[in-house]
């Protein structure tokens, strides 16, 4: 796996779970997604949860899942690769 | 009713929190320590009492102080924004606003721009166990007042206000407790919201009524303190909307396991779909029914009976003391016929305040027509199909499309916007702005008209920018052909 493959993987996901909603264009690694921007809500933040743990076979602890991991794209992939 | 349960259950526990546990005498205490210090601040009988607190034993403990007092409990959603609740402070003309934690500091930001007083009650302040020493208080309150306000999605951009009894009330927890044979032993997963009809009429009035245990959650936001509490605490009943149990029943790290406790499983808010309901079945055990209900009337329909065949689809037969018709064109239509849901019910308000258009349209006579479309089937049980009112349901949240178009339409780049819902996975549906411009401008900045405004799931997760509107000869909007991507 490597390290593009992260960002790229996880772009897909959240490109499947937001249903077409957003453009790939406009889906950058470094996009908000939280707290303005996308301002994803917490139930497509549940869902890429789910998603995350079938994409990558790992265990994501509800607990780790703060603010700060789901700010873009790249917080996401930094948190997949400590799993 | 609370009282009453209190009196028979003392040492039965009331709320299950993660930290700790609440009998109901411990229940009945807090609340008369919660009355007391009301009542020192000069609350009364029909005096509104906003409640901004999340899924807790004091929401519960407020709800029936605000009671005692023979007050109006005004619950709101945590997740409003400021200048969303400027509109319900005002509305409710509230006199209180109960609250703790961070909460607190908007409701003062709220409070400073009203034109009549509004007392902040921060609960953190009070020592509730001294509260209690106060003048002793009537609990003799007329069945016929008003004992809640809560809000139905309009629209014309602004909610409506329903207005409802202590009598409504206590029938709306009685019809349920005599439908889904709820009892003392029962345990009661509280995390869809209090705030809203769902959660207080299902959660809390369903544990008043009967002496069930609330076992509370602040929020859905963590999978497995979900599960873990589902099994921890043997839950029998888990009223729930479409997007909780399909997350539960997608989660890999989840474990397929039978939940053997789990009597009663519903889900309300929103069509339930069948991918959600085959998985959890399959992977839990247990079948996920359906309860319809709405903000006028609480729950009108259970499940209770059978889910085999396409009888999961239905949201079952009425409750005790309400009664299902579906109305056509020229009349009451028979079985398998569909048309327009009309409810007759012994728990339902009898308008809206001050809309008497509104009110003329939904209420006839004794009924409540709800704009939703259905059918009976031969044994009896309803099949929602649609609607006729408009409004798009955001993760079971219901959004007025006119609150959102007047916020983006105040953007001076913008000339026109019309906002649908698109459908989306799992029976939900997604806000989608179609606008057309004087000037160029992008996505961002027609979500940055809403963003802090409005509560983050009423934010257009779709923009799209046109040409022009379509329209019919008469000039109404063609929604329909706004909800698909242009050719």
């Amino acid at each position: 796996m490597t390290d593009k493959s992260v960002e790229e993987r996880i772009k897909a996901l959240l490109l499947t779970i937001l249903e077409g909603s957003v453009a790939e264009a406009d889906l950058g690694f470094d996009t908000q997604l939280i707290n303005g921007g996308l301002s994803l809500d917490s139930m497509v933040q549940l869902r890429t949860l789910n998603a995350l743990e079938a994409e990558f076979d790992i265990e994501v602890d509800d607990d780790d899942i703060e603010e700060s991991i789901f700010q873009n794209i790249q917080t996401l992939s930094a948190y997949v690769r400590t799993k | 009713m609370f009282a009453a349960t209190a009196a028979k259950f003392p040492s039965r526990v009331a709320i299950v929190e993660p930290d700790c546990e609440l009998t109901y005498l411990q229940l009945e205490t807090l609340a008369s320590a919660i009355a007391s210090t009301l009542q020192k601040q000069s609350i009364t009988a029909g005096d509104r009492v906003i409640l901004l607190l999340p899924n807790c034993a004091q929401f519960v403990a407020a709800t029936f102080a605000i009671s005692k007092l023979g007050a109006v409990i005004v619950p709101l959603n945590l997740a409003y924004k400021a200048d969303e609740l400027l509109f319900y402070f005002e509305d409710a003309q509230a006199k209180a606003a109960v609250t703790f934690g961070s909460a607190a500091s908007v409701i003062e930001d709220v409070t400073s721009r009203l034109s009549t007083p509004c007392m902040l009650i921060n609960l953190d302040d009070i020592n509730l166990l001294t509260a209690n020493e106060s003048l002793p208080i009537s609990t003799a309150v007329d069945p016929a007042a008003t004992a809640l306000y809560q809000y139905s999605t309009g629209s014309t951009g602004k909610p409506k206000r329903v207005m409802r009894s202590f009598g409504d009330l206590v029938s709306e927890a009685e019809n349920f407790r005599n439908t889904a044979k709820t009892t003392e032993d029962d345990k009661i997963l509280a995390v869809a919201p209090f705030f809203h009809a769902h959660g207080f009429g299902n959660g809390v009035l369903a544990a008043a009524a009967s002496g069930a245990s609330l076992v509370t959650l602040t929020s859905f936001t963590r999978r497995k303190a979900v599960m873990s509490v589902l099994k921890k605490h043997a839950i029998t009943i888990f009223p729930g909307v479409p997007f909780m149990f399909s997350i539960l029943a997608e989660a890999p790290s989840i474990d397929r396991e039978p939940l053997p406790a789990l009597r009663l499983a519903f889900s309300a808010g929103a069509a339930l779909d069948e991918e959600t309901y085959q998985r959890f079945l399959q992977k839990y055990g247990v079948p996920i029914r359906q309860l319809y209900g709405s903000t006028e009337t609480g729950a009108m329909c259970l499940n209770t009976g059978a889910t085999t065949g396409d009888l999961w689809r239905s949201v079952g037969r009425p409750l005790h003391n309400v009664s299902i018709e579906i109305a056509g064109e020229d009349g009451m239509l028979g079985p398998n016929e569909n048309g327009e849901i009309v409810v007759r019910s012994n728990a339902m308000t009898s308008g809206y305040a001050n809309l008497a258009e509104a009110t003329k349209e939904s209420f006839r006579g004794d009924q409540f027509w709800t704009g939703d479309l259905g059918y009976l089937d031969e044994g009896g049980h309803l099949f929602i199909t649609g609607r006729k009112k408009f409004f798009i349901n955001a993760a079971g949240n219901k959004v007025d499309p006119a609150e959102i178009e007047n916020l983006i339409a105040e953007h001076p780049k913008v000339k026109e916007v019309v906002v649908v819902g698109v459908e989306s996975s799992y029976g939900l549906e997604v806000i989608k702005a179609v606008v057309v411009l004087k000037e160029p401008c992008n996505e961002q900045d027609i979500r940055d008209c809403c963003l802090g405004r409005v509560a983050d799931f009423k934010v257009p997760r779709i923009v799209e920018f046109r040409t022009e509107i379509p329209k019919s000869p008469l000039g109404k909007v063609l929604r329909k052909y706004l909800i698909e991507q242009p050719a």
